[in-house]
């Protein structure tokens, strides 16, 4: 940009004098994250430079449904704002659970398909129609089977007889754990009471059944799973598989070729007839685990990706495990409960640097207790500090994040907020990998809306704030019961995601 | 300069209209290159462009390259449309393509100016209304702040920071994001 003649040219012309429309056509065609650095450089083009928020700074909850009109609300937690966000995907009656890296959301259709749209330009794949539509979603590009190329979703349906899995690889849908199918080219035959339990969860879990989210309350969750990182349109596994056999047989065997397609129907016959052979071992074990089994019942948390297995958090504290390899399930024998000193009316189950975190919520959110899950002796032990880490939890999916804004270390999120955040009509738009919330135009041309606005910014940020912003528990005041969390609004139907990262 | 046009087509050179810079030189160009200003465009429809086009906020010097700019893409245009009409003929999208590079190409070469010069374009631009030159040049200046520093971006821009040490720290405690 400098050019030969630079210095022969001492004329010295007066950019900070240019016309505020020119300024602004500037600035309109800079990337989002050059936008307040260029509004920085001084008065005239500080008047210039229009409002926008990082959308990916920290997780934000995101309402699960896209409405008719294209209109998605995301509230951040960080700039504590609600942004309706106005988007060109269009996914009637389907649920977002998930969230992936390059601006996409992942739903569950009513057609038992799975979609994955684009909220930056509205551009979309579906899935084939899956058999089943139950139990807890989750999208993640790395499945545990070391293939992170393979995977898109996995579907898990865990109960207290057995785990059943579908898994998309990209072209279809296996199936593992159920009687009598393991993909999609066989007949459909549908659980319709755990289609029941989808619908209704998601809007107020209480009514999630007993096989799973029996401790979900009303205060959260819906049963969608969350972000993770899924930028893949197209790959998804499942796997079904039953479990309350458990961790061997059925599922071994007639899984383990469950990576081709054509273990599909064969073994799903097969998975009849071994369960005779196997008979009398599926009786041993069951009689084994029946008291496992009959204290777990599904926490109101997803399953969690951890060291290349799949934990669920069972409502006392248990654990169960999938592993995606061999496909067995089992119930650990521990830890077995949380223990008596931590009263919780929910729980839900985290990764957090390769740590398990359960985080245990009471009554009306309080009191709250983050266990970790000491590995060498597979107990619970409670944890008084998270050091800089922010953990993001009360809805079906929880998140944990490293290194958060200062503000927001050693925290704990649940979806409620304090007050009246701004709401902000906005568009998302992303930036060198980044994504940014852009007000609409209308709010910017409102007298005098810019300059508040901007002001406004961050101004209530996170939780000092006692009468506005997310509210939050604090491990290092570690307020014990925090009186305060009673004025605050509950997020219904909100999920947890973080824009923008695979993995926070 | 004044020799703008020359090379044009046989059917352009019929209308003929000259522009004057604010010191006085006189351009000739043809009516296609003149017309990508809106400004001179509606004069012309207006009909005052007899004894040619007053342009006191244009330097010749300026006027010169804008000249440069609206012949190339004049002839840009010209050729789209004609090849338009059958846009599912591969050669033609060949055509178009090489073209294109070429514009490319052009406009990267004739962003090669001082500060000084990037200026005056952008209020050239602005003043006659040529929207393709307005975008190219206000283009420039914003990869040119890309990844920069307030400071840095002074310096290049040579501004003076007019902002109150109070009003600095505010928006940067507004937009910690970005300075992060």
């Amino acid at each position: 940009m400098v050019s030969a003649d630079e210095e022969e040219n001492n004329r010295q012309p007066p950019w900070s004098r240019l016309l505020p429309e020119l300024v602004s056509m500037i600035c309109q065609r800079l990337c989002p994250s050059d936008v307040p650095r260029f509004g920085a450089v001084c008065k005239r083009w500080h008047c210039c430079a229009y409002p926008l928020y990082p959308a990916d700074s920290t997780p934000i909850l995101i309402s699960n449904t896209i409405s008719d009109s294209g209109l998605i609300r995301c509230y951040s937690p960080y700039l504590n704002k609600m942004f309706i966000v106005r988007t060109p995907l269009r996914a009637p009656e389907s649920r977002i659970f998930s969230a992936a890296v390059d601006g996409r959301v992942i739903l569950r259709r009513p057609d038992k398909t799975i979609l994955f749209g684009s909220l930056l330009d509205g551009s979309a794949f579906e899935t084939t129609e899956s058999k089943y539509d139950e139990g807890y979603f989750w999208t993640s590009n790395e499945d545990g089977t070391g293939h992170p190329e393979k995977c898109g979703i996995l579907g898990f349906c865990p109960n207290i007889h057995k785990l059943r899995v579908q898994s998309w690889n990209g072209e279809r849908w296996k199936y593992f754990g159920y009687s009598s199918d393991e993909d999609d080219s066989s007949s459909d035959e549908d659980d319709s009471s755990s289609d029941e339990d989808d619908s209704s969860s998601d809007e107020d879990d209480s009514s999630s059944d007993s096989s799973f989210g029996s401790n979900s309350d009303s205060d959260s969750d819906p049963d969608w799973d969350d972000v993770e990182n899924s930028d893949e349109e197209g790959e998804e596994e499942e796997m079904e598989m039953e479990k309350g056999y458990t961790d061997s047989d059925l599922d071994s065997d007639s899984n383990s070729d469950s990576v081709d397609s054509n273990d599909g129907e064969d073994a799903d016959k097969e998975g009849e007839e071994e369960t005779e052979e196997e008979e009398t071992e599926d009786v041993e074990e069951m009689e084994e685990q029946e008291g496992n089994l009959r204290l777990f019942t599904m926490s109101c948390s997803r399953p969690v990706l951890h060291k290349g297995l799949w934990y669920f958090l069972g409502g006392g504290g248990s654990l169960g495990v999938y592993d995606p390899k061999t496909f067995d399930w089992s119930l650990l024998s521990r830890p077995t409960s949380f223990g008596s000193e931590f009263p919780h009316k929910n729980c839900y189950l985290v990764e957090s640097s390769q740590e398990l975190l359960a985080v245990l919520t009471g009554r009306d959110g309080t009191p709250i207790n983050v266990l970790k899950l000491k590995e060498e002796e597979m107990t619970w032990e409670r944890m008084d500090s998270l050091g800089s880490r922010a953990i993001f939890t009360g809805t079906m999916a929880s998140l944990s994040m490293a290194k958060p804004p200062k503000a927001m270390a050693n925290k704990v999120y649940l979806p409620k907020f304090y007050g009246h955040p701004q709401i902000i009509p906005a568009k998302l738009t992303a930036c060198r990998g980044r994504f940014f919330f852009v007000p609409e135009r209308k709010e910017m041309q409102q007298p005098s809306s810019n300059k508040p606005v901007y002001n406004f910014m961050r101004e209530h940020d996170t939780c000092g704030d006692k009468e506005e912003g997310a509210w939050c528990y604090d491990l290092e005041l570690d307020s014990g019961v925090d009186k305060e969390i009673r004025g605050c609004k509950n997020m219904l139907q909100y999920i947890w995601v973080h824009l923008g990262r695979s993995s926070p | 300069m004044a020799s703008a046009g020359s090379g044009d087509e046989k059917a352009a050179a019929a209308a003929m209209i000259t522009l004057i810079s604010s010191d006085n030189e006189k351009f000739e160009v043809t009516e296609a290159t003149a017309t990508l200003s809106q400004t001179i465009r509606h004069m012309i429809e207006d009909g005052c462009t007899d004894g040619g086009v007053p342009l006191p906020n244009v330097t010749s010097k300026i006027l010169a390259r804008v000249i440069e700019y609206c012949k190339k893409h004049a002839t840009a245009a010209a050729g789209e449309e004609g090849s338009s009409s059958s846009f599912s003929d591969a050669a033609f999208l060949e055509v178009d393509r090489a073209f294109l590079e070429e514009l490319e190409e052009f406009d990267d070469a004739f962003l090669e100016v001082d500060r000084a010069t990037l200026f005056d374009l952008i209020l050239a631009a602005n003043y006659l209304d040529i929207k393709g030159l307005l975008n190219l040049t206000c283009q420039k200046v914003a990869d040119s702040v890309k990844g920069k520093t307030p400071e840095q971006i002074r310096e290049m821009y040579n501004i003076v920071n007019d902002l109150t040490p109070e009003e600095e720290a505010e928006i940067r405690r507004e937009t910690q994001w970005a300075f992060e």
